[in-house]
């Protein structure tokens, strides 16, 4: 599990909670570190995004992440799970736009963070490309995400 | 040597009774099914993680409230262009504080963030500074908070020991 945290007594929470589900646990301060993580070759069967973080906040890492996936950079199909204070409807809707699979609330506990791992395997998230006038592409919807939610 | 020591059902039952007291609607010091949740968490393989979060937690409080503390100071204010206090600054730094506290299940702490943050959005320098929902009243809702954490995180470690000292005589 990669936990993205800036908070230490937060980080220290979820790596006891990592623990009880009998799993490891690295650990990255900011989104930032995340991403160099993740461009080192991290392979997590979870990622545990906080939002508000110094340097580089969770969206942009994930939409940073999902870019890498895409451009083949890094392998495809990181779970990624946006764990916040915040769970505004509009809060949500950005954490998927970014291209986050789940959306809950701080702190996760064991029972959530197993029944998370215990779902099937994701699909591929399809992610539709708009190849803007100037050639570059762009993100600009999810779609086919996996169904059981 | 003729010392009375407790057995390990009598701290157990003041454990509980501590716990109730936090737990009850008036003092709202802690929400029972969030801290519930942290204490399970407790286990051989980690058998200091309660004291290590509430030193965390406590920490983080003390240094928000300073910097609460600052931007409301007059000092601040006076330096400040338009006369006020940075309340964005404020809001964010409440913002963390109630999502540290939020973790922990520190419900009243949490509550009085809002609260202050409610002055914050009316810009209401004095109801900030004191009385109700004010700095001066979260900083006094911690300390309780505080006092009662030092008290729980020590019968705890009774509890601990005595356990511990239970299974060396097996």
């Amino acid at each position: 599990v990669l936990i993205v945290e800036d908070n230490l007594m937060n980080q220290k929470v979820a790596k006891v909670v990592v623990k009880h589900c009998g799993m490891t646990a690295d650990v990255a301060n900011n989104g930032a570190e995340a991403v160099e993580i993740m461009k080192g070759g991290g392979l997590y069967d979870v990622i545990l995004m906080d939002i508000q973080m110094p340097v580089m906040d969770g969206l942009e890492a994930t939409q940073r992440i999902r870019e890498m996936e895409a451009t083949g950079t890094i392998a495809k199909g990181n779970y990624i799970v946006a764990t916040s204070a915040n769970a505004t409807a509009e809060n949500h809707r950005e954490g998927y736009e970014a291209g986050m699979d789940e959306y809950i609330t701080k702190p996760i506990y064991p029972s959530k963070l197993k029944e998370l791992l215990a779902k099937p395997k994701r699909m591929q998230t399809v992610l539709e490309f708009d190849d803007g006038a100037d050639g570059d592409a762009e993100v600009t919807s999810l779609i086919g995400r996996n169904g059981s939610g | 040597m003729g010392k009375t020591k407790k057995t390990l059902e009598e701290l157990e039952d003041e454990r509980s009774a501590l716990e109730q007291e936090a737990y009850d609607e008036k003092t709202k010091l802690l929400n029972r099914s969030q801290f519930q949740e942290l204490l399970e968490l407790q286990n051989e393989e980690e058998p200091e993680f309660v004291a290590e979060i509430v030193e965390m937690y406590l920490a983080d409080a003390k240094e928000m409230l300073n910097e609460l503390s600052k931007l409301f100071s007059e000092e601040k204010v006076k330096e400040a262009e338009d006369g006020k206090p940075n309340y964005n600054t404020v809001r964010a730094v409440l913002h963390k504080l109630k999502g540290s506290s939020s973790t922990f299940g520190a419900d009243g702490v949490q509550q009085k963030c809002e609260e202050l943050r409610e002055h914050c959005i009316n810009e209401d320098l004095d109801k900030c500074r004191t009385g109700e929902g004010s700095l001066e009243e979260l900083q006094s809702n911690v300390d309780i908070l505080s006092e009662f954490l030092a008290k729980y995180t020590a019968k705890i470690k009774e509890i601990y020991e005595l356990s511990q000292e239970a299974k060396a005589d097996e």
